[in-house]
């Protein structure tokens, strides 16, 4: 009755357009109230969860994608990416999967990645030539690649409400979000193979060593990023929050000693706006984490385990059913309430299964990930659109071709093949 | 109730900017949490990544460091929160506002969304109170430096206060909006 109660809940109020804090909120206030349970202790337990250095990096891979937005640190990237694959008919498509899945991994940030690609790589798209739909929805579907190419705060969210190693999670998705590029970039092509494109006129002709070592020299010192953050968390020198620390810290410098795009103000907007969207996802996981906890008390996993197994007792058929409700999910809400509801309620479900908590990490990315641009909540879509300055009705489309053939084939793949997201964390962490 | 067009919804939209953003009243406050947002994040930062200097080129630790990063790190997360409600950004799927807008029925909708929302909100300052009291009756401190928890907790507490007060504004303004008297909260 209480399980009921609380779906009924957390949709209607999600239909209805309640901010999800305070649609958590009053899920978390019916089941209290309906199995009187005693708010005074839950509360302290709640914040003493969230009171953890590992969480810090959230709000500092956040900051630092600001201030890499602010201070003009991509846009030398995507000069040296769209030199290299120069030769490619559609190579902006290329240089965008690409540069987002770079940015991505510096920023750890979807939303980020979005903004920053989507306001240097389209301007340039349209001017040469690019169909303004396609263009648009290609910088949407690959700005979640930042979700899966480490290091991403979703991740370090799902590792850390599923007590799993943060750095194994971060490996996990490696390969799914490789396959998810290349695919993005396959279909990408083939939709563009008739389309008249014009090129960057300096690339048009030979390369030359002048033009290679500019963009080069230009584009390096933000190539430090990812070799600090990555370099120093998998070279064990740093933790993740002291990854994240840094790359606050390079961004500063670079941003406004290197490519002077970091003035006082663009600073102060960046702190102020990294640190709203850090404040509103936080206050989200306060509540969640007393939420969890009466999801325990209430024995929510064994409620839904028991469900799906009345379904049927194969461990694929529950498994794709377990997939199909974080589509839902991600239809509904963002990747980050997706990744706080559904992980303490699923773990020990696929735990039950026999699937280890560290390819479901890969699955629920790519789930989540995809979520975060099919409607009709998606958020990156919306946002995208604002971005690109494109209808979201003419974007459906080849945003459903997208998800089709590229979103749905990785999904398949990280669930059915368990060694695509256990190979790397078994290899590098034994 | 007269159901709003889309030049009206903009409006409404455009009545909230005018009010919280523009208005002196309110920009004080804005003020307040733009110092305490900057100062966190560059406080967090530097412990941060002078810890970790000094530890990888001079092998010293600060030990009990990140009791005081995570008092900064409270700032930052719940007046960060404040300032989301401040500017109405906590996150909402809104598709169905956009599909009432549509076929009608979207004032009706908003004052439904928005009266959740602000009960809620009040809630959440109970459950701050509720904390407080936990914390002063348990006394709970950190193990290195012996924070009282009642610091960090009093902020929260204090978020959940700023969040109603400005959803509050949001709501009273909603009602003059809907039921057609334009007025400006400041």
């Amino acid at each position: 009755m209480i399980v009921l109660g609380t779906i009924c809940i957390l949709v209607v109020l999600l239909m209805v357009g309640v901010p999800i804090v305070f649609t958590f909120g009053a899920a978390t206030l019916f089941i209290a109230l309906a199995g009187d349970y005693n708010m005074a202790t839950l509360l302290p337990a709640g914040y003493n969860r969230m009171n953890s250095m590992v969480l810090v990096a959230v709000p500092l891979f956040i900051y630092s994608g600001a201030l890499i937005q602010k201070g003009n640190i991509a846009a030398p990237l995507i000069g040296l990416a769209e030199m290299m694959f120069k030769r490619v008919r559609g190579a902006m498509a290329i240089v965008a999967v690409v540069a987002s899945a770079a940015f991505g991994s510096i920023s750890g940030s979807a939303a980020a990645t979005l903004s920053c690609m989507g306001s240097i790589l389209l301007p340039k798209m349209y001017q040469d030539r690019y169909p303004r739909a396609i263009a648009n929805a290609l910088v949407i579907n690959a700005s979640p690649l930042g979700l899966l190419i480490p290091p991403s705060a979703d991740l370090i969210l799902f590792a850390w409400i599923a007590q799993q190693s943060v750095l194994a999670c971060f490996l996990a998705t490696v390969i799914p979000g490789v396959i998810l590029m290349t695919l993005l970039i396959i279909v990408s092509l083939v939709m563009l193979r008739n389309e008249d494109l014009a090129r960057d006129p300096e690339l048009e002709k030979p390369l030359t060593p002048t033009i290679v070592t500019t963009r080069v020299r230009t584009a390096g010192p933000a190539m430090t990023m990812p070799v600090i953050v990555l370099g120093g968390i998998y070279g064990g020198f740093v933790t993740p929050t002291e990854a994240a620390g840094l790359s606050v810290l390079a961004a500063v410098l670079l941003g406004r000693y290197v490519y002077k795009g970091l003035d006082g103000n663009a600073f102060k907007e960046a702190s102020v706006e990294s640190a709203v969207t850090s404040g509103v996802f936080m206050v989200m996981l306060f509540v969640v984490m007393i939420m969890s906890r009466l999801f325990v008390f209430e024995d929510f996993s064994q409620i839904t385990l028991d469900f799906l197994y009345s379904i049927s007792d194969n461990k694929w058929v529950v498994l794709f059913m377990v997939n199909l409700l974080m589509i839902l999910m991600g239809m509904l809400m963002d990747d980050a309430s997706g990744i706080l509801i559904s992980t303490p309620i699923l773990i020990p479900v696929v735990m039950d299964l026999g699937i280890s908590p560290i390819h479901f990490a890969a699955i629920q990315g790519v789930n989540l990930g995809m979520g975060t641009i099919t409607p009709p909540t998606a958020p990156l879509l919306y946002l995208g659109a604002r971005v690109g300055k494109t209808p979201v009705p003419a974007m459906l489309k080849p945003t459903l071709i997208y998800i089709l053939f590229a979103w749905i084939p990785t999904l398949i793949l990280t669930t059915i093949f368990p060694q695509l997201s256990l190979f790397l964390p078994e290899f590098f962490l034994g | 109730m007269q159901e709003p067009n889309d030049t009206q919804i903009q409006a409404i939209m455009d009545q909230y900017k005018t009010t919280l953003d523009d208005s002196p009243f309110w920009q004080r406050f804005k003020k307040v949490h733009v110092f305490f947002l900057v100062t966190s994040s560059i406080l967090i930062t530097t412990a941060i990544c002078v810890a970790s200097a000094m530890r990888y080129f001079f092998e010293l630790d600060f030990f009990g460091l990140e009791e005081y990063v995570l008092v900064a790190a409270c700032v930052l997360y719940f007046v960060g929160a404040a300032q989301g409600s401040f500017e109405r950004s906590h996150i909402s799927a809104d598709f169905m506002e956009n599909f009432m807008a549509k076929r009608g029925g979207l004032a009706g909708l908003l004052l439904v969304q928005k009266t959740i929302e602000l009960l809620m909100s009040y809630i959440f300052i109970y459950w701050g109170i509720l904390m407080i009291g936990w914390c002063i009756s348990a006394w709970p401190v950190t193990p290195v430096w012996r924070i009282p928890f009642l610091i960090p907790e009093s902020i929260v507490c204090l978020s959940f206060v700023m969040m109603a007060v400005y959803t509050t504004a949001h709501y009273l303004l909603l009602l003059k909006i809907i039921f057609g008297k334009q007025g400006d909260l400041s």
